[in-house]
């Protein structure tokens, strides 16, 4: 199991928790389109809780540019190095 | 200053033939210095430039503070100073020590203060790792495509852009790039020339019908002068090589007030989010913490966020009340999604959003929302009371009824689904490029009608004075 497939399985915890649904899928291509709900503010809420799961502080260019999950995984992939 | 004004068009001009004919030997990012230069030396009033050059010098101080010293309060004090001499430079004549018979606006400083400020907080925080020098930092702030009206165009996409190699033109860039300069002119120049026409007869007119029409007239001004300059901005950097990005994503097809900001003046929306939405929600769901409460605090966040960008355009009263209105309106909207969450679930909402009749409903009301809130940009405060008091009730209902009107039928033929055909086709048979040059010389031949037989004049966009 690589780094970034260990991130994406925690992340997808992360991401059913905070959009309540059991079922749902995370990929490295989705993004903030993807999915009905992942509004600004939803967007917020999972940063925290991704911030709470890895143990790392997001910076302003993070945040905003996190709406894919490719890039999310990269990041945390990078920061838990 | 316009982007069809001969300074501007000579500049663009000039720096295109460079970069092609001294590819290899000098420098994109050196010839575009020079030539941003020149344009703020020869575009800006001597206020406007002093004030700039102000700005500028002490932008740089800040940055270098940033960088020198890490510590935590820097940025943010950084940031702040950045701030209060913007709103000291733009509000206040005695900063400049120079003598204002009346108020001066200092053309394009806001855009070079967003991108001030992105480069302190993403340097502060270390995303933005490598370091700025002097050239870099003129180079990227005063960018002279985007100097005065935007877009904000972030520095780790620009920069660079600017220093790779200038590569040869390929017929592609060159024929999409001049399209997109023409394209803007013509917005710019007549469908903006026209409506603003339209817009001054009907302000004159009396009557709540004329007022109602004098909003939409100044609402289509305002779209057809901004995405015209965006135009002309997008093209030009095509013809130099570059990729500008886009602040307008067709804003008539917005679903909801929310999602209008996504379409309009995107690079902006996209900046408050970066710099104020994003860590003032963060703070105060980490402060709060309870779950029930989010979307309270995000109404809150939004309100915040779009009230700040209305007292962005100026500190009056009746910007004021423009944020307020702003506010107002997207955090009704959060209030309506997460009130209809609840009420319909997720399914159901989702049905609901799926039926005609409410895209079209939700649609109407987030544009005429936008219309209405504009006239505070052309009337102030003073003048919209005044001219209610003189309408009455009936006025006013005759004013915004026209609005909403206006935009519900709008509204209502662009949902039907043969006229989405129809434009599907149109627009593929426009793309040949056949019609393509077809309709680069009607647009040629309307802008050469408009200035020349009507004598028309084009209007300023109003967004470089805010």
């Amino acid at each position: 199991m690589t780094v970034q497939d260990e991130v994406m399985a925690r992340l997808t915890e992360v991401f059913r928790d905070v959009f309540d649904d059991d079922e749902l899928t995370v990929f490295p291509a989705m993004t903030a389109k993807d999915v009905d709900e992942w509004d600004s503010l939803m967007h917020i809420t999972l940063v925290l809780a991704v911030e709470k799961e890895f143990a790392v502080k997001l910076n302003a260019a993070e945040v905003g540019k996190l709406e894919n999950v490719g890039q999310m995984v990269e990041l945390l992939a990078r920061k838990a190095a | 200053m316009t982007v069809v004004s001969p300074v501007f068009l000579a500049v663009a001009f000039l720096a295109v033939v460079a970069v092609h004919a001294l590819r290899g030997r000098v420098r994109r990012d050196l010839i575009l210095l020079v030539a941003s230069l020149g344009f703020a030396a020869a575009a800006l009033d001597l206020i406007s430039l002093a004030g700039m050059a102000v700005f500028v010098a002490a932008g740089f101080a800040l940055l270098r503070a940033v960088v020198a010293v890490r510590r935590p309060g820097v940025l943010p004090a950084a940031v702040a100073a950045a701030v209060t001499l913007f709103w000291l430079l733009g509000e206040n004549d005695v900063a400049l020590g120079l003598p204002r018979p009346e108020p001066v606006v200092l053309l394009g400083l806001s855009y070079v203060m967003f991108r001030l400020v992105h480069l302190l907080v993403d340097v502060g925080q270390g995303e933005l790792t490598e370091p700025i020098g002097v050239r870099g930092y003129l180079g990227y702030l005063l960018f002279f495509p985007n100097l005065l009206a935007g877009p904000i165009q972030r520095y780790e996409h620009l920069a660079p852009q600017l220093a790779e190699p200038m590569s040869p033109p390929t017929e592609d860039a060159v024929h999409e790039g001049m399209r997109r300069v023409l394209e803007g002119a013509f917005l710019v120049i007549v469908v903006a020339g026209l409506a603003h026409q339209g817009f001054l007869a009907c302000r004159s007119a009396s009557g709540g019908i004329a007022f109602g029409l004098a909003a939409l007239a100044f609402s289509l001004h305002l779209y057809a002068s901004f995405a015209g300059y965006m135009g002309v901005v997008v093209g030009l950097g095509r013809l130099l090589g570059l990729e500008i990005p886009e602040n307008f994503d067709r804003p008539w097809l917005a679903r909801n007030f929310l999602d209008f900001w996504s379409r309009w003046h995107i690079t902006l929306s996209e900046w408050f989010k970066f710099y104020l939405f994003n860590p003032a929600t963060k703070e105060l769901l980490r402060v709060v913490d309870r779950p029930a409460a989010v979307p309270w605090l995000g109404a809150v966040g939004y309100f915040l966020t779009f009230f700040v960008m209305g007292v962005w355009h100026g500190t009056s009263a009746t910007f004021v009340a423009y944020g307020l209105l702003l506010g107002l309106g997207v955090s009704l909207n959060k209030a309506w999604q997460v009130w209809m969450l609840q009420r319909l679930g997720r399914r159901g909402y989702g049905a609901l959003m799926a039926r005609r009749w409410y895209g079209v409903a939700a649609r109407t009301l987030a544009l005429s929302w936008f219309a209405l809130a504009l006239v505070l940009l052309w009337a102030d405060l003073g003048v919209v009371a005044a001219t209610a008091a003189q309408l009455g009730a009936g006025g006013v209902a005759e004013a915004v009824g026209v609005v909403v009107a206006a935009i519900a039928v709008a509204a209502g033929i662009g949902s039907l689904t043969g006229v989405g055909i129809a434009c599907g086709r149109l627009e593929a048979v426009a793309r040949r490029d056949g019609i393509v040059m077809a309709a680069g010389v009607a647009q040629v031949v309307a802008i050469a009608y408009y200035l020349l037989v009507r004598q028309g004049d084009v209007p300023v966009l109003i967004y470089q004075g805010f």
